[in-house]
């Protein structure tokens, strides 16, 4: 036994690290066995939150997606897939005969459900396995991005009103913190809210969001995610614990690996690095931050965004343009000139316009 | 300056106050009961021994030190923790939390010290030191960290080096320093004073550079010089600014950071061979981190044991991000 001290010390320690389960545990969402078929999603960008043998409910963290099914019995012939959070130009497209008679793309049928779309899938006499994806788009786009709502909630119907002004985006970015205490209501009411939205949303939790440690990713899937939606690459990362995950340093390489030749934004809830360094609202070791923005810069990123300051700063680390936007509504900051905001970022194919929406005047 | 070396002495003036002949050590079987107390109300335990002057003078700073910890966090919350508000808040909140956990420590220590324990000289305010451990981050995927310090202390200067490296990762790192002692608290104790202490360091790691420039006021405090009583315990007190420069691979021009440094320490003598250390260590760059985000550095604790007259092994828990563990060896003269 006694040989075996250090490992269980050391395995007892990485247990005892939320970064670490996060990181580990997002490895098994965005895929699903049951008895008649099995599904898994490219990155995990589709989280799975119903799979019976008629139905497969998913939720989409980006705009672009691609799955697989896999058929383990002769007795599933079709299959309903529907997927929520998706833009309302959402579309699938498969081999012929599984959406369609000759391969193009369909967009599903409404459900009702804000942003939520149906398409039945058909498994082709011999096929086991059928792939779907979004077809790949292209052109100028422009999203919005903030986070850090939390007790804020209770007047964020403001913030939802200033959103629907800017129908032109496609998504909103949210950078952490949707709830105060991660209590299953609050998770509730911040979905309510951002149902009456006209875009889909896409996030990355914040402390506030795991202090229940499991209930972010049962709602919403991965933590950390990397995918592209019209050739622009956007990549969220996990520091919601104040540190990165040593199991996630390896997918943080590749996806920068990925994004080297695109444009690649980077997001995240806890700055790596803030402004003011007294505060040190930051990452709580400022070697593993300077590291993740080294990389960063080594791999040609063009824009990283955070919130959980509650205001904004624009700044650049390694010359990266960077930019905190905790203007949700959880408790401002004062005297810092700035109340409840978000960013509104317009991507063209020569450059990246980042512009501060204010929510109050 | 002298008015700052007053404040960071006020609990040791507190804890010098001549105790009245009644004065008595207190069982250790107090010691569940006090070491919990001494935390909200330091000097209770001076007060339970009968030392009703050094332990009111003990709750009195105590009161002080509350009262701006409280102010300080009820003006950060308030603020939202704002920029200009943090830049004068969590200053004053390091420097009363780090006096209150301070006084706990002394009024512990005076509170169960015999009134003829033997003068002990703590070997760490050595002349010279030379010292090698190495870093353990508990934490999978965690390289260790070797290091060596060297130090030279004269009667009111001070020059140190030390350097660090990863093994098999990323992050080494040179640095030097240099102090001076602006303020003398004792003629018998040249480490006691308030000192004034600038370094730099270089630090690599991949294609990153890093310089880190460190000026921090030290108070350095061996007890004794107040009561024979407290002669086994020291204490330090450090605070100041590391600005930083990091140049990234590829761009041209540095990232600047004005990060706040500083911490305590305190250190009891146990027996001759025997030292226990307890520390806070504010700033967050070395191989283990703070505990979280905002102003939470990492805590720490360790022994040193003598084996010769002039080696010590000393060893280190530190919780932080990662917590780690340091296991060295260190030679004084």
């Amino acid at each position: 036994m006694r040989p075996f001290a250090p490992l269980l010390v050391v395995g007892l320690a990485a247990c005892l690290e939320p970064a670490s389960d996060r990181a580990e545990r997002d490895l098994d969402l965005g895929a699903v066995k049951v008895a008649d078929y099995d599904f898994a999603s490219d990155e995990g960008l589709l989280h799975v939150r119903e799979a019976t043998a008629q139905r497969l409910r998913l939720r989409a963290s980006c705009a672009e997606v691609s799955f697989s099914l896999t058929r383990r019995s002769s007795g599933i012939d079709e299959l309903f897939v529907e997927v929520s959070n998706v833009l309302p130009s959402f579309e699938l497209a498969s081999t012929p005969g599984v959406l369609s008679f000759d391969g193009s793309p369909v967009r599903g049928t409404p459900t009702g459900a804000p942003l939520t779309s149906r398409w039945r899938l058909q498994f082709p006499p011999g096929v086991e396995r059928v792939e779907l994806a979004t077809p790949p788009r292209s052109g100028d786009f422009t999203f919005l991005a903030f986070g850090d709502i939390q007790n804020g909630i209770r007047t964020f119907a403001d913030v939802v009103a200033k959103l629907n002004e800017h129908p032109d985006a496609e998504h909103i970015i949210f950078l952490g913190d949707l709830t105060e205490s991660s209590l299953p209501e609050e998770f509730d009411a911040v979905e309510a809210s951002f149902a009456q939205v006209v875009m889909p949303v896409f996030a990355t939790p914040g402390n506030h969001d795991v202090m229940e440690n499991t209930l972010y990713q049962r709602r919403f899937g991965r933590t950390s995610y990397s995918c592209v939606n019209r050739g622009v690459r956007f990549t969220a990362v996990d520091s919601s614990s104040a540190t990165l995950a040593p199991a996630l340093w390896p997918r943080y390489h590749t996806w920068l690996e990925q994004g080297r030749d695109q444009r690649h934004v980077l997001f995240s809830h806890i700055p790596s690095t803030e402004v003011l360094g007294v505060r040190a609202g930051q990452w709580s070791s400022r070697a593993e931050a300077r590291r993740f923005i080294g990389d960063a810069v080594e791999a040609g990123a063009d824009l990283v965004l955070f919130g959980h300051i509650h205001s904004f700063d624009a700044y650049a680390l390694g010359g990266i343009p960077t930019y905190i936007a905790g203007g949700g509504g959880a408790i401002p900051e004062r005297f810092d000139g700035i109340d409840r905001h978000f960013l509104k970022v317009r991507v063209a194919a020569d450059n990246l316009e980042v512009e501060v929406v204010r929510v109050d005047p | 300056m002298r008015w700052l070396a007053l404040t960071l002495l006020l609990p040791a003036l507190a804890a010098g106050a001549e105790p009245p002949s009644s004065s008595t050590p207190l069982s250790p079987g107090w010691a569940p009961l006090i070491a919990p107390t001494s935390v909200l109300l330091p000097g209770l335990g001076h007060l339970l021994r009968g030392e009703r002057k050094a332990g009111g003078i003990m709750l009195g700073a105590a009161g002080i030190a509350t009262t701006v910890s409280a102010g300080a966090a009820a003006f950060l919350i308030f603020s939202g923790a704002s920029d200009v508000s943090a830049a004068v808040g969590i200053p004053l909140l390091l420097t009363g939390v780090s006096t209150l956990l301070l006084l706990a420590i002394i009024d512990w220590v005076g509170t169960f010290a015999g009134d003829g324990a033997p003068h002990t000289v703590d070997s760490w305010s050595a002349r010279f030191r030379i010292a090698a451990s190495v870093l353990a981050p508990m934490r999978a995927g965690s390289p260790a960290s070797p290091e060596l310090i060297a130090s030279h202390r004269g009667e009111r200067w001070l020059i140190q080096a030390r350097a660090r490296t990863t093994v098999n990762g990323p992050g080494t790192s040179v640095e030097g320093g240099a102090g001076v002692r602006v303020f003398g608290y004792s003629a018998h104790e040249p480490r006691a004073g308030l000192w004034l202490e600038a370094g730099l360091r270089y630090e690599w790691f991949d294609a990153t550079r890093l310089l880190r420039a460190r000026a921090q006021l030290v108070s350095t405090l061996p007890m004794g010089v107040f009561a024979p009583r407290l002669a086994r315990l020291t204490t330090l007190f450090r605070l100041g600014v590391d600005p930083t420069w990091v140049w990234y691979s590829g761009r041209s021009g540095a990232d600047v950071e004005l990060p706040l440094s500083g911490g305590f320490e305190a250190r009891v003598v146990i027996t001759e061979p025997l030292r226990l250390f307890a520390g806070y260590e504010h700033s967050r760059d070395g191989a283990l981190g703070g505990l979280a985000t905002g102003f939470l550095g990492n805590f720490y604790g360790g022994a040193e044991l003598s084996l010769f007259p002039s080696f010590v092994v000393f060893a280190r828990a530190t919780a932080g991000t990662p917590n780690g563990f340091t296991l060295g060896l260190e030679w004084r003269q």
